[in-house]
C-alpha cells in the first residue's frame, strides 16, 4: 500500500534565508511551517527542473529548513536559488526516528547531520525526558563540519558533542580518524537508543561496533538512502527487500536491515 | 449467461459505445492490437500484441501543469476494455493494489468497464495454471480484489457472455434480444475446453516459488548474462508499475511520469555514481525477487500472473518459465 491520498501537486513557497556552509553546501529556510517527525524527509521541487528527497533539518513546528550538497541537476538548481525564489514542497514523508526517552546516542557522518539536527531539536525541547545525550559527528575536514555555530548551544543543552575529521586542517586541535573511533568517548549506556545517518559504509561499521559493545540491534535506527522519485511508495525506485525506503523508512532498525542483503549495512 | 453468434459481441460493443470509448482487439495494418474501436464490427477474437496496462497507466502522462499562476492536475477518464485475458485482468488488479492511491490511476480505474475474454484456445507462452487459470471464475484466487464486469467465451463459432458484477448484469440485460440461454450440453463442452486449456497451463508451477528464490541463486547471473537491458519485458508486463518522473519547462512547468525499468542501470543510480545494483545480475535478481518473493510476502500475491508477454517481448530469448524452472531445480 502506498501513502494514503497521494497528491502530485506540491505546495509552493518561498526561500526566506540562504546560508552558505561550505563551497558546495547550503541551507535554505522556507516560508512554510512543518510538523514532522525528525528523520522524515520532504520532496523538494525546483519548478521546471525536478524534485528530490531531502531530510528535514529544522525542528518540528519551525519553519522548514533543508541543507544539501550540490551534486547533480536538481541540487545545482536548488543551490542557485536566492531569497524570494519559489520552491515546491510535498510531504513530510516516511517514518522518522523514535524518540522515547532514556539515553540517546546520535551518530552522523558528513551530509548525514541534517536529520540528526532535527532530532536534537526535539530532544533539546524536552531535555528532561532524556538521560545522557551524546552526538558523534565525523566529516572529511574541519571546514566541512555542518552547523558549527550551533554546537555551543547544544552543549549548553547538556548534549555531549564529540567530533572527528578524516583530515586535519590548520587550527584543528580535535581528533583525526573515522567516526567509530569516537566510541572510546562513549558516555551513554548500551541500553541507549541510537540514531544513525551517514554513508552506508559508515553505518555498517557503526552497527558492527555497537553490537560488539552490547547495544540492542532493535534500538539502533539507521536512515537509508536510495534513488527516489515519488516519495510515497508508488514508483518502485527505492525498493529494498520487502520494503520501500520512502514509505517504510527512511529510518529502519538495524535488526530489520541485517536481514536485507541489499541494505548495504551488513 | 447468454449465448449467441457474432452479432452478440458486436451488440455488446455497441451498447458500451454509448457510454465509453471502447478499447478492444482489432486489426491495424495486419497486426491485432488492443486499441480504441471506431466501429463495433472491428472487434476480433485474437489475442492482441499489447497488454492493457497503457489504458490505466499510460506510458507517459502529465501529473500536473503550472501555468498562469496555478496548478492544473488532469482528471482522466477510463475506457471500456474488452478482450483482455484473465491473466491480464488479474495483472491489472495487481497494478491497482499498488497504484490504487494514485489519483490519476484511480480516476481511470473507477470509470473503466472490463470485459474479459476467457481462453478457449491453447496459449503458447502463458503459464497461468497456478495463478487462476484460463477463466476468471467465481472462486478465482484474485476475486477478493475485484472482478471484471463481464466475461465472454468463444467456442465453435458461438459467443457466451456472463456477468460478474451488477454493472455487468445491467449491460447483459440490454443484450437479451441478441442471444438465448445456454443449454446444459453447451455449458458442458465449454467446461471441458476450459479444463483442457488449464491442464496445459499447469506445466509451469509457481506456488511456493518464493521459498526457492534465494538471494544467492545462480539463476540471476546466468540469465543476466544474456540481458541487453532494453526494458521490453517490464514495458510489456501488465503488472510492472515502476515509473520515472521528470520536469519539462516549455513555457510552463510540466511534470511528467513515464514507465521505467528495473533492469536499466540508471534505475537505482544515485548522485555521484553510487549504485546499489551496479551489476546486471543485481538488477535481474531484483526483477525476479520483487515479483516472486517480496510482493508475495507483503501482499499474498505474486506480481506475475503468467501472461507470458515478457518472454514474447525479450529480444534475447530470456524465458521467464525457464527462470522459474531454474529456481525450482537448484
Ligand atoms: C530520504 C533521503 C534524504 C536525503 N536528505 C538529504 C539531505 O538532507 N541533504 C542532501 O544533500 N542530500 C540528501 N539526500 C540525497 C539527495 O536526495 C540527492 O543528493 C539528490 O536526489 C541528488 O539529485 P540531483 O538531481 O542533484 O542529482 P542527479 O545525480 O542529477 O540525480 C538525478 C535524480 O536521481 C535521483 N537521485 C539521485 N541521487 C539520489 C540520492 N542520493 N537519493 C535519492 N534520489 C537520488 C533523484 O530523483 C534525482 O533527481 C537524501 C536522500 C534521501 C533518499
Ligand atoms: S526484454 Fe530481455 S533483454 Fe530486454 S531487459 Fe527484459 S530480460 Fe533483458
Ligand atoms: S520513491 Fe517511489 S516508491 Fe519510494
Amino acid at each position: 500500500m502506498a501513502v494514503e491520498g497521494v497528491s502530485w501537486v506540491p505546495r509552493l513557497t518561498r526561500v526566506l534565508e540562504r546560508v552558505q556552509h561550505t563551497a558546495d553546501t547550503v541551507s535554505l529556510k522556507l516560508d512554510l511551517s512543518l510538523n514532522h517527525q525528525p528523520g522524515q524527509f520532504v520532496q523538494v521541487s525546483v519548478p521546471g527542473v525536478g524534485e528530490i528527497p531531502l531530510s528535514v533539518a529544522s525542528f518540528p513546528g519551525d519553519r522548514l529548513m533543508i541543507t544539501f550538497r550540490r551534486v547533480g541537476r536538481v541540487t545545482a538548481a536548488l543551490y542557485g536559488l536566492g531569497v524570494g525564489d519559489s520552491i515546491g514542497v510535498r510531504g513530510p514523508f516516511g517514518r522518522g526516528f523514535p524518540l522515547e526517552g532514556g539515553d540517546v546516542l546520535l551518530v552522523a557522518g558528513g551530509m548525514g547531520l541534517p536529520p540528526i539536527r532535527s532530532a536534537l531539536g526535539s530532544i533539546l525541547r524536552e531535555r528532561d525526558r532524556f538521560g545522557t545525550v551524546q552526538l558523534l559527528y565525523g566529516a572529511r575536514r574541519p571546514s566541512l563540519l555542518l552547523y558549527r555555530e550551533e554546537y555551543d548551544a547544544w552543549r549548553r543543552g547538556d548534549v555531549v558533542v564529540s567530533l572527528i575529521v578524516d583530515e586535519a586542517e590548520d587550527g584543528w586541535r580535535g581528533r583525526v580518524g573515522v567516526v567509530t573511533e569516537l566510541f572510546d568517548e562513549l558516555e551513554v549506556g548500551s541500553d541507549a537508543t541510537v540514531l544513525v545517518c551517514g554513508p552506508e559504509i559508515m553505518m555498517k561499521f557503526v552497527g558492527r561496533g555497537l553490537l560488539k559493545m552490547g547495544f540492542d540491534p532493535k534500538r539502533i535506527y539507521m536512515s537509508m538512502e536510495r534513488h527516489m522519485k515519488c516519495g510515497v511508495g508508488l514508483c518502485g525506485h527505492c525498493n529494498i527487500g520487502p520494503y520501500y525506503v520512502c514509505r517504510d523508512g527512511p529510518v529502519f532498525d538495524f535488526e530489520t536491515l541485517r536481514n536485507i542483503p541489499e541494505s548495504g549495512v551488513i | 449467461m447468454i449465448v449467441g453468434g457474432r452479432e452478440l459481441l458486436d451488440g455488446l460493443v455497441k451498447v458500451l459505445m454509448e457510454r465509453w470509448t471502447v478499447v478492444a482487439p482489432r486489426e491495424v495494418e495486419g497486426n491485432v492490437v488492443l486499441a480504441p474501436l471506431e466501429d463495433a464490427g472491428e472487434i476480433v477474437l485474437d489475442r492482441p500484441l499489447n497488454s492493457p496496462k497503457e489504458y490505466l497507466l499510460p506510458q507517459e502522462e502529465i501529473l500536473f501543469e503550472y501555468r498562469d499562476g496555478g496548478f492544473k492536475a488532469p482528471e482522466p477518464r477510463g475506457y471500456a476494455i474488452l478482450g483482455i485475458r484473465p491473466c491480464e485482468f488479474r495483472a491489472l488488479l495487481m497494478l491497482k493494489s499498488v497504484m490504487g492511491e494514485d489519483p490519476l490511476f484511480l480516476s481511470r480505474w473507477n470509470s473503466s468497464f472490463f470485459a474479459v475474454q476467457a481462453c478457449t484456445e491453447p496459449c503458447p507462452s502463458g503459464f497461468c495454471g497456478d495463478l487462476g487459470g484460463p477463466e476468471f471464475s467465481g472462486i478465482d484466487p484474485y476475486r477478493p480484489l475485484g472482478a471484471p464486469d463481464l466475461q465472454y467465451y468463444t467456442l465453435d463459432g458461438r459467443v457466451f457472455v456472463d456477468a460478474l458484477t451488477e454493472r455487468g448484469k445491467e449491460v447483459l440485460g440490454a443484450l437479451r434480444d441478441l442471444g438465448e440461454g445456454a443449454t446444459e450440453e453447451e455449458l458442458e463442452r465449454l467446461r471441458m475446453r476450459i479444463s483442457e486449456v488449464w491442464e496445459d497451463m499447469k506445466r509451469v508451477r509457481v506456488v511456493g516459488i518464493e521459498e526457492r528464490a534465494r538471494w544467492d541463486h545462480p539463476a540471476y547471473s546466468y540469465f543476466a548474462e544474456r540481458c541487453i537491458q532494453c526494458g521490453a519485458c517490464n514495458f510489456e508486463c501488465p503488472s510492472c508499475f515502476c515509473f520515472d518522473i521528470r520536469d519539462e519547462d516549455e513555457g510552463a512547468w510540466v511534470r511528467v511520469r513515464e514507465w521505467d525499468s528495473c533492469l536499466l542501470e540508471g534505475f537505482s543510480k544515485m548522485a555521484l555514481g553510487a549504485n546499489p545494483r551496479k551489476r546486471e545480475e543485481d538488477r535481474m535478481r531484483q526483477r525476479i525477487l520483487h515479483k516472486f518473493k517480496y510482493f508475495k510476502e507483503t501482499t499474498g500475491f505474486y506480481m506475475c500472473t503468467g501472461c507470458g508477454r515478457c518472454l514474447e517481448a525479450c529480444p534475447s530469448g530470456i524465458d521467464l518459465r525457464e527462470v522459474i524452472s531454474w529456481l525450482w531445480r537448484e
